[in-house]
């Protein structure tokens, strides 16, 4: 039996059982029984699927896996290479880019009238020779640009309005497991089917 | 025919206008400005004049609109060997302040980061040091959004949106930046007057 034929008489057989999910309505104990009839059907059928699509992807991931471990320890090696070379072009870029603020700093606090001050001409004369970046840097092989891109840093999450806050979901299901109600939170109970055939 | 071309760049001071319009389409700047070509003003150019005008002469027009004592300021100074225009919609020498109006449909237009960015700002930041000596720190600066619709007649009327005030910090650095970045854009401006040769030549 092809795959096709196999996912063909599967979805043959579940159709007709998945148009009645539709339809259900449980209202009576004897309506939950059909339905747990249903549900253990589907899951039976969802298993088989399962079962069968494993079969064909198994021994695709082994192989998928055996490729990936041949290549990793060079990609390792090359990306290891990668980022040690851009660390080092982004360090020398900041630095350089500091050092032209800091100059251009210091030769606009410099304008004014009087002894040590600058004319404004002067000091737009002095920063038109500042020592400038390179924002695009060619080779043989090829070029880089450096981009400015802005970044932040939560330095004080108090002084951070509150729509800015995302709950920590993970520590607060541990304090609910552990017993600890939290303020600002509403505690439920739901009801969860578990199957079993 | 590159002399005529330079000459007349030369002989009108830059604007924010000219600036603007290099930055957006050399072609169609060196039509207007090298060869002259008057272009009709646009509908929104003509509604943002009106706004002006009625915003200086009427104070019960647009109430939510701060408005400083004088109104369309103009100053000119030669820097570094350019003239320089700028007509500032609204000042006032003794707070400091100026205030710029900006009329447009597009509500997603001016936000804290397109109005930090908006070089028209730092240029006149730097008109009012160079002229007035008055340092940019000083100044308390203001880009006011006035929203705009196109009415059913395809006429322009006034947005129901909040007029939005949207206040600007400069520095004397920011101020030098323009500066320098004028220096490069005239140089520019002067080379492709040089090299540029009209359709109409």
């Amino acid at each position: 039996m092809n795959d096709e034929t196999s996912v063909s008489i599967i979805e043959n057989e579940v159709s007709p059982i998945v148009a009645t999910t539709q339809s259900i309505v449980i209202g009576s104990p004897e309506d939950m029984r059909n339905a747990t009839e249903i549900l253990s059907k589907l899951n039976v059928f969802n298993d088989r699927l399962i079962e069968d699509k494993e079969r064909i992807t198994k021994p695709l991931n082994a192989a998928l896996k055996e490729i990936r471990a041949k290549y990793k320890p060079m990609e390792e090696k090359l990306g290891d290479a990668i980022t040690v070379i851009r660390d080092k072009m982004e360090t020398y870029q900041i630095a350089a880019t500091r050092k032209l603020k800091e100059e251009q700093d210091k030769i606009a606090a410099r304008i004014g009238e009087g002894k040590g001050k600058l004319k404004i001409e002067t000091a737009v004369a002095k920063m038109d020779h500042l020592d400038v970046p390179e924002k695009n840097i060619e080779g043989d092989t090829g070029s880089v640009s450096f981009v400015t891109v802005k970044k932040f840093e939560v330095t004080d999450l108090s002084l951070v309005p509150i729509e800015y806050h995302l709950a920590n979901e993970v520590a607060i299901r541990k304090a609910m497991k552990d017993g600890n109600e939290l303020p600002g939170v509403r505690y439920f109970e739901e009801q969860s089917v578990r199957n079993s055939r | 025919m590159a002399q005529i071309h330079l000459d007349r760049l030369r002989a009108r001071p830059l604007s924010w206008s000219s600036i603007s319009s290099w930055e957006y389409d050399r072609e169609r700047w060196a039509k207007k400005y090298l060869e002259n070509v008057v272009e009709p003003p646009s509908k929104a150019m003509d509604f943002g004049k009106v706004i002006g005008e009625r915003l200086a002469s009427d104070p019960s027009f647009l109430p939510s609109v701060p408005r400083l004592p004088i109104f369309e300021h103009g100053i000119k100074y030669t820097f570094a060997g350019i003239p320089l225009v700028g007509y500032i919609d609204s000042y006032c020498p003794d707070t400091p302040a100026f205030y710029e109006y900006k009329t447009s449909g597009n509500v997603k237009k001016w936000n804290k980061k397109s109005v930090k960015e908006h070089g028209q700002i730092d240029m006149y930041a730097m008109l009012i040091y160079v002229a007035h000596g008055i340092p940019p720190e000083k100044l308390t600066i203001k880009l006011v959004y006035i929203p705009v619709v196109e009415s059913g007649s395809f006429e322009l009327e006034i947005g129901k949106e909040s007029v939005q005030v949207f206040p600007v910090k400069k520095t004397m650095k920011d101020v030098l930046m323009f500066a320098s970045k004028l220096k490069k854009t005239y140089k520019d401006m002067e080379e492709f007057a040089k090299e540029y040769n009209s359709i109409s030549t």
